[in-house]
């Protein structure tokens, strides 16, 4: 089975924990992605900045509302780049987050999602497709 | 100010009870969506299948077969057309889901996500 690493989406966009919140919802909209990992100055993982964290600024007349540090999520369940899809899978499936970040040696390399793991069980079955096929020529 | 109407996404995918859920994980592929309101052929709402629904079918992938009538989420929170955008807004941040779907005389017209609300927020900015 698949490693973290294999499935991870590699190039990340991450924002920092003193970045203008607005900045970080711009990010979001323009990369239509639905959650951005939150780092600090050393590039650690400190956070992560969803959609549902920010749903409040709709409200929100002020033209500064605060930084991202003021609207992001700490405590984030992350995983090492050499952990089994599998067990990151049971996480994504149980869990109401629906990505992790992935780490290798506690810096930020990756970001599985739901999405990512959909495209990967895709892709399984394509291969599989094309192995069929493949026999199916050399027999007939 | 803020109108479901306008701010919902009114191209739905939706798929039936009896679509094969391989044809789901290409639907969700290939449209670049988190879930699926599946429908009756009537229109009507029969329940939602999301990614959460199908990971389990990880470990055996390539044998996956089944319709969406045993992987979706019956239990589906709905909202009608006429309904307060702040509301479903609410509902969004109070929930666990990411979307919800609109109904208009029962049968689903459109479907209001979370990012469907961020690219409000973030349109007067861009």
């Amino acid at each position: 089975m698949a490693k973290a690493r294999e499935v991870m989406s590699p190039h990340v966009i991450s924002v920092r924990h003193d970045e203008d919140i607005y900045t970080a919802i711009r990010l979001m909209a323009t990369h239509e992605v639905t959650g951005l990992p939150v780092v600090d100055e050393h590039e650690r993982l400190v956070g992560i900045l969803t959609e549902k964290d920010v749903l409040t600024l709709l409200y929100t007349m002020q033209d500064r509302p605060g930084t991202v540090r003021d609207f992001m999520t700490s405590n984030v369940v992350c995983f090492d780049q050499e952990t089994d899809l599998v067990e990151i899978a049971e996480a994504l499936r149980t869990q109401s987050f629906r990505r992790v970040p992935i780490l290798d040696r506690g810096r930020l390399v990756g970001i599985i999602s739901r999405g990512d793991i959909i495209r990967h069980m895709r892709e399984l079955r394509n291969e599989d497709r094309l192995l069929r096929d493949s026999i199916l020529e050399l027999v007939f | 100010m803020y109108e479901t109407r306008t701010i919902m996404s009114i191209d739905v995918v939706s798929v039936t009870r009896d679509t094969p859920i391989t044809e789901v994980i290409e639907l969700l592929v290939t449209n670049d969506i988190t879930g699926l309101p599946v429908v009756n052929h009537d229109g009507t709402l029969a329940g939602i299948v999301t990614e959460k629904d199908i990971l389990a079918l990880l470990a055996d992938v390539r044998f996956a077969c089944g319709t969406v009538e045993q992987y979706m989420t019956r239990e589906v929170v709905a909202f009608n057309v006429e309904d307060d955008f702040i509301a479903i807004c609410e509902c969004l941040m109070r929930s666990d889901f990411r979307r919800v779907p609109i109904l208009e005389d029962g049968k689903l017209v459109g479907i209001v996500s979370r990012r469907d609300i961020i690219k409000y927020i973030a349109s007067p900015l861009t």
